[in-house]
């Protein structure tokens, strides 16, 4: 299915909303995890997401990758959820600070004894705070070559973002992070 | 120009903690065929305008009133049967089931689209969008009876493959299949189906789902 949405972009032929979303769901649904969409907010914003394919498949290039396309539009359908669940939190406790919208552990049920469990998503949450105070982008190159162990090669590959460009953005969200991470520390575990 | 250490490694000059965090850390959650059956039922509905659902409807609506002036009150109640709302299996899958769906329950952000016809997009017709969704509570139900009951979720995907043998979810009813035969013991049959599906999608997520579940006793 991959191939047939990657076939039909580079031959040019007509690429629907269904073959995009038949070739690349998968990727679509781990880039917004990527960039820190919650489980709660996930099929929300996928499905804002093939909105916006929806609308934009007459700007598309069959010589751009299929991935990289759809890469900006997660960016852009991001930042809009994260405008939004911003002002929702304002106006629910008038603080604005980012704080997990789900249970902790964020993106993954834990298997395991339940003890463990809590350990792991107690550290799961507070990775994901860290993580949350970077910008959808970064914390997207973050995931993949920190967590996911991808190659810098191939997150340029699947994301269309230059390799130099990818080095100095994980070069600077590994600064923001230890920062982050210090301040953390210093707040007693607490961010 | 190569890689920087990762944070997780020993050698990298990462805070300890910030370490610690990184190599406990979850990757993200694969699409599970429950959620996947949902959005492709979301995706499904993208570009269904109202003017367009109520042209999909149209044809039904004038069939059945017609049928019931004309007195045939057998064919009225097959016609007006709910296919997607309902619990209820599709007597007859010949018998494309009409858009009651989509009329009274449209997505809220399909309603926010813009009222035009995708540039590009050949529409598929409307008995292959309400057929996605009967594929996909099929499946819903095989994936929900996995845990308790593996040789009903077989049984499920198995009336799946006859009713869609190339149906839009096809690779998802072979996970089930893989899955149920794994949970039973049948574990030759189950690697014989994962063969044949790394050869049908080759560059798929499936694989990494496939070497978890083949781990499985």
């Amino acid at each position: 299915m991959v191939m047939a949405a990657t076939a039909a972009a580079e031959s040019g032929d007509a690429l629907d909303v269904r073959a995009v979303y038949a070739g690349q769901r998968h990727f679509v649904w781990l880039t917004l995890q990527r960039m820190g969409v919650r489980r709660s907010d996930l099929e929300d914003v996928f499905q804002d997401v093939f909105m916006v394919v929806h609308r934009r498949l007459g700007s598309y290039r069959p010589d751009a990758k299929l991935s990289a396309w759809l890469y900006g539009i997660c960016l852009r359908c991001v930042a809009r959820h994260r405008r939004r669940a911003f002002r929702r939190r304002e106006r629910a406790d008038g603080l604005g600070l980012e704080a997990p919208s789900s249970a902790p552990g964020g993106w993954h049920a834990f298997a395991g004894a339940p003890d463990q469990r809590l350990d792991q998503s107690e550290q799961q949450a507070k990775l994901n705070r860290l993580l949350d105070t970077l910008d959808p982008e970064h914390r997207a190159i973050v995931v993949m070559y920190e967590i996911e162990e991808l190659s810098c090669a191939r997150i340029s590959e699947l994301t269309g973002v230059a390799l130099g460009t990818i080095h100095s953005r994980l070069h600077h969200a590994r600064r923001k992070l230890a920062q982050a991470a210090r301040r953390l520390a210093a707040a007693g575990g607490d961010a | 120009m190569t890689d920087p250490t990762r944070i997780r490694e020993a050698t990298s000059d990462a805070p300890d903690e910030l370490r610690g965090l990184f190599r406990a850390a979850a990757r993200p959650e694969p699409l599970t065929p429950a959620a996947e059956a949902r959005l492709a039922t979301r995706v499904a509905t993208i570009g269904a305008t109202p003017s367009r659902v109520l042209a999909k409807a149209l044809p039904w609506l004038l069939l059945a009133s017609a049928a019931v002036a004309a007195g045939v009150a057998t064919r009225s109640r097959r016609v007006r049967t709910p296919a997607l709302p309902g619990p209820a299996p599709v007597a007859a899958p010949v018998t494309p089931p009409p858009p009651a769906a989509p009329v009274t329950a449209p997505e809220p952000s399909a309603v926010r689209a813009p009222a035009r016809r995708p540039p590009i997009a050949r529409a598929a017709a409307p008995a292959a969008e309400d057929g996605l969704a009967v594929e996909q509570r099929l499946l819903n139900e095989a994936h929900r009876a996995l845990a308790a009951n593996p040789r009903r979720a077989l049984a499920l995907a198995e009336d799946h493959a006859r009713r869609y043998p190339h149906g839009q979810l096809a690779a998802e009813r072979t996970l089930i299949e893989i899955e149920a035969l794994v949970a039973m013991g049948h574990r030759r049959d189950a690697e014989a189906r994962a063969q044949r599906l790394r050869r049908t999608a080759p560059n798929s997520i499936y694989g990494e789902r496939l070497d978890e579940i083949l781990r499985r006793r």
